[in-house]
């Protein structure tokens, strides 16, 4: 039985999909009777209460809503995780550290130059893209230790554009 | 003015605002013409009008922007009529003299109404001149940081930057203290110059807590000229409207009229006809003060179509076309209550950044007092190239209460994954007593919103999106990994295949 680290709304819950539609919530049976309405709506039994699902897999997990809760919902399996969890401890790729451009977009300026600290919050670099003008802000504080983007010049969605440490 | 018909209109714009056109052209008899980017070849504005012709690569100054194919687009669909919508040409006076030289009617105002309002320190000046009250400011743009620091000096920080050609709050900047002028005036010219091609700022005397409020006015070519009452559009984001709804809490009927009464006085100081937006700012103790006039449709149109059971585009055609206003300032009746919301790809948790891809499931509301109006379908995708505007979700209520309780009904109902959405904004904003209570001035999102504040869902909810994740990303792995065994029958249902099918 395959197990997954599912993070909806802030929690993290551990899931495991057994037979026939049920389902399996930080160890107690949960969900069960899932049926696929169409392509991207599933209607789920909890208990005797009926709960309709829409959801859409993105490159970032999947985007959900479910009654009142709408929001990106990810799905890490055991295996993914302890394969993350090495690669970290080995210094590998995939540190939170990188930052990417969030869509295709235009450089309009840096904020930060190499050597820089930066605090939690602080903008580090201005796109343009659908006509506005959008800030990438540090997620932690850290130090710039490399930029890769230059202003004036397009980036592809992905791209890595800063490296903090 | 002669009475001229008008059999063909094309509409030089995309989006929701292209649909809108072509729905009123529908029910008068007009044929309509679309015109589309490459990006926008299978749009929603492109399969639903008459005609649809190609006129360019999908950024705007190859196509929307492109006056000179738009004209070649006219006069191969044979078009008698242009209609700007918002946004791309609609303010731009040269394009509407050039629709007017060859021969067509430009459905809005005269190329002279919209050059003198267009240029905003211009406008302001004529408004002082007809004797409208206007905010504190620099008379014309500021040439540099000594000039900028006098105006300062004499009436004190904090002061707003703006762009003379600007509009959308795009090359807009806050400056609190002296240390921040130098550096704001060179930003905001540095957006100014990218968004509009001029780098001309000006300054203004800047109010803590404003309200933005502003008269829709209509004139027709013989002079009537006639207001239909306020929108209020505090509810902003970064500049940009997020809320709109009429009547105003703070606007009385005594209030109304003053408003309005100046409104249709800046009109006229400018030789106004068609449709146009007076935009005002309006102080703690009620005082208003001119800030803009926009010489076309607004994107809130609907909030005072609702309000008054009037069809502007229909009146804005009518006007074009030569013929009288139908009726005049007191055969307008106002009833109940309108709210909008504008309806973005942005991503709500993640600072708004745009929200590009496919939209995958599209569900829109319906049901009494629901109007929306959307210029995207499912399976469409969501590009960089434009406004990040998707829909506008309108409401009418018998009274604000009922107003606003059937808007946040709608948007719960209101479904669109692929792409993120404001929606979970749009939500709080409505369900927030302080904007129950009236409460609001332009800066109440940014005082009030935090994305921690934002859920209401059961744990039942969470629980459920959860299993299906699990499920999905189950069968993805199954798919991805022959050596796995099929699970024995994990689904039921009439579709299988959530990979597969996309």
């Amino acid at each position: 039985m395959i197990t997954y680290h599912v993070t909806v709304n802030g929690k993290e819950l551990t899931v495991r999909p057994g037979a026939e539609g049920s389902v399996s919530i930080d160890g107690k049976e949960r969900a069960h009777d899932v049926q696929r309405i169409s392509l991207t709506e599933f209607s789920v039994m909890i208990g005797i209460r009926q709960v309709r699902v829409v959801v859409s897999a993105g490159e970032e997990g999947f985007d959900v809503i479910a009654g009142d809760f709408r929001g990106r919902v990810t799905v890490e399996s055991e295996r993914g995780r302890l394969l993350r969890r090495y690669a970290r401890s080995t210094g590998g790729s995939g540190s939170r550290l990188e930052v990417h451009a969030p869509m295709p977009a235009m450089v309009v300026r840096l904020e930060v130059n190499v050597g820089d600290e930066v605090r939690a919050g602080q903008p580090l670099i201005v796109l343009e893209a659908m006509k506005m003008e959008n800030e990438l802000l540090a997620s932690g504080a850290g130090r710039v230790k490399a930029v890769y983007a230059t202003a004036g010049k397009a980036v592809e969605k992905g791209e890595l554009l800063l490296l903090l440490e | 003015m002669a009475v001229r018909p008008i059999r063909k209109i094309l509409i030089a714009n995309r989006g929701e605002i292209a649909l809108r056109v072509i729905r009123t052209c529908r029910e008068l008899g007009i044929r309509t013409v679309s015109v589309f980017s490459a990006a926008d070849r299978t749009a929603p504005h492109v399969l639903a009008a008459d005609e649809a012709l190609a006129i360019g690569a999908s950024p705007s100054r190859e196509s929307y922007l492109h006056a000179g194919r738009i004209l070649g687009a006219a006069s191969a669909s044979g078009a008698d009529a242009i209609h700007p919508g918002y946004g791309f040409l609609s303010e731009n006076p040269e394009f509407a003299r050039s629709v007017r030289d060859a021969g067509l009617v430009f459905i809005g105002p005269s190329p002279e109404s919209i050059a003198s309002m267009g240029d905003k320190t211009a406008a302001r000046a004529l408004a002082a001149a007809a004797g409208v009250p206007t905010v504190p400011g620099t008379a014309g743009a500021v040439s540099g940081g000594t000039e900028a620091a006098g105006f300062c000096a004499r009436h004190g920080y904090p002061v707003l930057v703006k762009a003379a050609a600007g509009g959308g709050g795009k090359g807009m900047r806050i400056v609190r203290e002296e240390s921040e002028l130098v550096p704001s005036l060179r930003a905001a010219a540095s957006e100014a110059r990218s968004a509009f091609g001029d780098e001309r700022v000006y300054i203004e005397k800047y109010f803590e807590d404003p309200r933005h409020i502003e008269i829709q006015i209509l004139a027709d070519a013989r002079g009537n000229t006639v207001h239909l009452g306020e929108r209020e559009c505090s509810i902003q984001r970064r500049h940009q409207k997020v809320v709109e709804e009429s009547p105003s809490v703070i606007v009385d009927e005594a209030m109304r009229s003053r408003m309005g009464e100046t409104a249709v006085k800046v009109a006229r100081a400018c030789g106004y006809t068609n449709a146009g937006t007076v935009e005002f700012l309006v102080d703690s103790d009620r005082n208003f003060y001119f800030l803009e006039m926009n010489t076309r449709l607004q994107v809130e149109h609907p909030v005072t179509e609702l309000r008054t059971g009037l069809d502007l585009v229909a009146l804005q055609i009518r006007i074009a076309g030569g013929a009288d206003l139908p009726f005049t300032q007191e055969g307008i009746r106002f009833s109940g209550h309108a709210i909008e919301c504008r309806i973005c790809a942005e991503d709500t948790e993640n600072n708004f950044l745009p929200s590009t891809g496919r939209i995958t499931h599209l569900r829109a509301p319906a049901g009494p007092g629901i109007r929306d109006d959307r210029g995207v379908a499912e399976g469409d995708e969501i590009g960089v190239y434009y406004d990040p505007m998707m829909a506008k979700l309108i409401a009418w209520g018998g009274t604000r209460g009922e107003a606003i309780a059937r808007l946040v009904r709608a948007l719960r109902e209101y479904e669109i994954l692929g792409v993120r959405t404001n929606i979970p904004l749009c939500l709080f904003v409505l369900k927030h007593p302080m904007f129950a209570a009236g409460e609001i001035s332009t800066h109440f999102i940014s005082k009030y919103f935090s994305p921690g504040t934002l859920s209401d869902a059961l744990p039942l909810e969470e629980e459920a999106a959860a299993a299906v994740c699990a499920l999905i990303a189950r069968e993805a792995e199954v798919a991805a990994s022959p050596m796995l065994p099929p699970p024995p029958g994990h689904w039921r249902g009439r579709r299988s295949d959530f990979f597969r099918g996309r």
